[in-house]
């Protein structure tokens, strides 16, 4: 057995993007998605200090930062099917739990845990906005909801995206870990073709090489929407 | 001219432990063009961000055309009655960073007044033209200079049709050579009728537009009338001694 079979880890690329890689774009892209609404809300409670939802913004922050992503999805996908069956039959809610699959779970953890660190580069980026555009947004006789989406909000989002951009691909690296919740995404795929043949090292070399582009492609396209939301800082040509 | 529209009666504000106001009364007429001077920390700004309610009061009263409006304690349709009949013109221009000069003209009149965007176009470039950035229409705020921004922002508080337009200092961060654009654009709209609030420290501007100047020293009113007497005459020491450091 050769230390390096080219071959098989040429066949694996292919293999991992065919089973693997609509997964990890799709757990990716629901988790980025809520991670940002969710972000979003909290900062807004934050900065509002609307009573009781405060509280609970920032206790939840402080344990989605401060617990490691792995233990969340262990709670979440053994802890709370648990819950789920006990108060299924409890309230004769005649659902099935065992029929949720596995992603589904990881939509919600993925997306509390992300949400907890967006929320603060939300905050940051709606409280960068500069209080004169409140004001004037508000002289002109705009009402509070529509100042923060007419006004704060797009500026805001282009303040945002370099750092969302970055966690963006933090969420990219991150879903390997959904393995553990039987998702087959790029890793899991990766290893189940590599425990085929003994070949870990060229599978998991071939997860990391799907993994990388995957995300070069991500940074550019981030680049690109950055720019655009930029228009408006540049003089024209 | 008319009766009075805005009265304020007994306006006082603090920040924290430090009172900028202290008891201000103030009437002015529809139509009526009024220039608040007066050293900086005197409360000028501050009272016309009282005004609008871009600062909360501690107490005071305030008859605003047909409404009366405690000062200390706004009510919500008050702030829209108020904000809806008045705009403003900032130091800062503090145009919307994120949209064209045309933008933020039509801004205002298509989400607050319901304007349709092919009216509010058109009425958007009429307030253009008059300001002379009818050649920057697509331009973003940050591609013009101050003088320019300062224009679009005095288009955008025109457009909106308000009974009055308060400016808070609006030349006082632009460089000497642009002071004159936006003096220019004022005084002509000044001869249209809309009431003016002006704080500002150009005394020619003042003696030219004017039908009254307030001079205002550590929160009160302390001398007020005709630019012509006020300005050349004055009898209050502080109106004095203000007048000679700025002259």
């Amino acid at each position: 057995m050769s230390i390096f079979d080219w071959q098989f880890f040429r066949g694996a690329i292919p293999t991992v993007l065919k089973d693997g890689l609509l997964n990890t774009l799709n757990l990716t892209i629901v988790t980025f998605i809520f991670a940002c609404l969710i972000g979003l809300i909290t900062a807004l409670i934050k900065i509002y200090k609307i009573p009781v939802l405060y509280q609970i913004s920032l206790v939840y922050v402080s344990f989605f930062r401060g617990t490691p992503l792995l233990v969340q999805i262990l709670i979440f996908y053994y802890g709370l099917p648990t819950i789920l069956n006990h108060y299924s039959t409890d309230y004769g809610w005649n659902v099935d739990i065992s029929k949720i699959p596995p992603i589904i779970y990881m939509y919600v953890v993925f997306s509390l845990c992300y949400g907890a660190y967006i929320s603060e580069v939300m905050r940051s980026a709606v409280l960068s906005v500069d209080k004169g555009q409140h004001e004037a947004a508000y002289t002109i006789g705009m009402s509070g909801p529509k100042v923060l989406s007419r006004i704060v909000f797009p500026q805001a989002l282009s303040n945002a995206l370099p750092n969302l951009g970055n966690y963006f691909v933090d969420i990219v690296k991150g879903t390997s870990l959904a393995f553990t919740a039987t998702v087959v995404e790029i890793l899991a795929s990766a290893k189940i073709i590599g425990a085929r043949d003994y070949r870990y090292f060229e599978a998991y070399l071939a997860a990391a090489v799907v993994y990388w582009v995957v995300c070069l492609i991500f940074e550019v396209l981030f680049r690109t929407v950055e720019k655009r939301s930029r228009k408006y800082e540049r003089r024209p040509a | 001219m008319k009766d009075d529209f805005i009265t304020i009666r007994g306006l006082k504000k603090s920040f924290g432990k430090n009172e900028i106001l202290k008891g201000v009364d103030l009437d002015v007429k529809e139509g009526e063009k009024v220039i608040i001077m007066g050293s900086s920390g005197s409360g000028k700004s501050t009272l016309l961000r009282c005004m609008n309610r871009l600062e909360t009061s501690d107490h005071g009263l305030m008859f605003f055309g047909e409404r009366q409006i405690d000062l200390a304690h706004w009510l919500k349709k008050d702030i829209k009655y108020v904000r809806s009949n008045s705009s403003m013109v900032f130091q800062g221009y503090n145009l919307f960073k994120h949209m064209t000069v045309l933008e933020n003209v039509m801004e205002g009149l298509v989400q607050c007044k319901g304007i349709k965007k092919l009216e509010a176009k058109d009425i958007a470039i009429h307030y253009l033209e008059k300001v002379g950035l009818s050649e920057r229409l697509d331009y973003y705020p940050s591609a013009l200079s101050g003088g320019q921004q300062q224009r679009g922002a005095i288009a955008r508080a025109l457009a909106l049709q308000p009974k009055v337009v308060f400016f808070d200092e609006p030349t006082s961060a632009l460089d000497p050579e642009l002071v004159a654009e936006v003096l220019n654009v004022m005084e002509k709209i000044a001869e249209e009728g809309v009431t003016m609030i002006v704080v500002t420290h150009e005394v020619g501007f003042a003696k030219n537009i004017a039908d009254r100047v307030v001079f205002m020293d550590r929160g009160y009113i302390c001398e007020e009338g005709r630019p012509d007497q006020i300005l050349r005459y004055p009898r209050n020491n502080r109106t004095k001694e203000f007048l000679n450091l700025i002259a």
